[in-house]
């Protein structure tokens, strides 16, 4: 298991450093560019959502999987899951100390 | 105003074309309206590109909306095809445009390598692995990494932006009328609060994504624009929806 820790500014500039690694983490995983394509289209999507001054991200490498947990999230952050669910392969939403997180998940592999 | 004996004549060729295959009577077809493609074509010109290279791309929607005409339409094959040509010239256009200052070299590399997605997604049956594009485009896996962000900073293309000097016809228009998704949203309602918050004519995308689950690359070639713009433009739909949602009319997570 391999986790990746980044705190990066919320909007569209710190998105797109997600954007980005995200994009690394997938070529080293030997993932299809579409699929890293969706899984940073979601984190984008669930990332707008981010109250505060900063965006948290937590990468975790499972052997079958990867997961990106995002936050912090508001009460009641309206990234409605049923438009991340059809991006990624596993939608899950959490809350902790009063925010909430939402949690992305695509199974490795060529073919998905 | 086209002369009915011209009209009967694009009719008898096109039938000749879907009933028996015969693609003599599409290139008649073609040939017949090519001074159509040269007129759109010297439209856009003086804007950078050669007229010539316009022309051929014009000739290649010209073509498209040939193999797309939908003989009970009821309306002149020619008045159908002026969209898809103008599309494909504004295309032509787009795939050389860029929002912000780019390096020349990457600008390149990444025009290369979104050709080479659509090229590869098409071999292989699935989209292509950041190795794969760096194999086939001779270049270091990071120099791909690069070239796709760069692509997506890439003036984004709204589906209503329009594609012709008049103003009126838009990208939407390019895409066809037909879906029995919208009949699938309605009865769904699965996404319908954010794509009430999008222009009409912006859903379609969304719909071929979400409800009918197709893939980048299918809508891709179903819309006919390469696999990188439909990235381009969900993420400018999401983004609408995400502001229609945030206005207090989503669904909490």
């Amino acid at each position: 298991m391999e986790t990746i820790l980044l705190t990066v500014p919320a909007g569209p500039r710190g998105t797109g450093i997600v954007s980005l690694v995200l994009g690394g983490l997938g070529s080293r995983l030997d993932l299809p560019i579409d699929r890293v394509d969706e899984l940073a289209l979601a984190a984008e999507a669930v990332g707008a959502s981010v109250v505060g001054d900063s965006l948290e991200l937590e990468v975790t490498v499972l052997t079958d999987r990867l997961t990106v947990k995002i936050g912090p999230l508001g009460e009641g952050a309206t990234t409605d899951r049923r438009v991340l669910e059809p991006l990624v392969d596993g939608v899950t939403a959490s809350s902790d100390a009063g925010a909430g997180w939402m949690e992305l998940e695509l199974a490795r592999g060529v073919q998905g | 105003m086209m002369e009915v004996t011209e009209r009967r004549a694009h009719i008898d060729l096109l039938e000749a074309y879907r009933l028996n295959h015969d693609r003599a009577s599409r290139d008649r077809l073609v040939e017949e309206l090519m001074p159509l493609v040269r007129a759109l074509a010297r439209r856009y010109a003086g804007r950078g590109e050669p007229v010539e290279d316009l022309v051929q791309v014009g000739a290649i929607g010209l073509i498209k909306a040939i193999d797309r005409f939908d003989l009970e339409r009821g309306v002149e094959l020619s008045t159908y095809a002026v969209p898809t040509i103008v599309g494909e010239i504004r295309r032509h256009f787009r795939d050389r445009s860029w929002s912000v200052h780019v390096p020349r070299r990457m600008k390149e590399l990444s025009l290369r390598v979104s050709r080479l997605v659509d090229e590869l997604s098409s071999e292989l049956g699935r989209a292509p692995t950041v190795a794969e594009i760096a194999a086939a485009a001779d270049v270091e896996e990071e120099d791909v990494i690069e070239a796709l962000e760069t692509a997506r900073a890439h003036t984004p293309t709204s589906l209503s932006t329009p594609v012709d000097a008049s103003g009126e016809l838009t990208l939407i228009d390019l895409i066809g009328e037909e879906e029995g998704g919208y009949e699938a949203l309605e009865r769904g309602s699965v996404v319908r609060t954010g794509l009430e918050g999008l222009e009409e004519r912006e859903r379609r995308i969304i719909v071929l994504r979400f409800l009918n689950g197709m893939t980048q690359s299918e809508i891709a070639t179903e819309l006919g624009i390469s696999q990188m713009h439909v990235s381009r433009l969900l993420r400018r739909a999401l983004a609408a929806m995400h502001g229609r949602l945030d206005d207090g009319e989503g669904v909490p997570v």
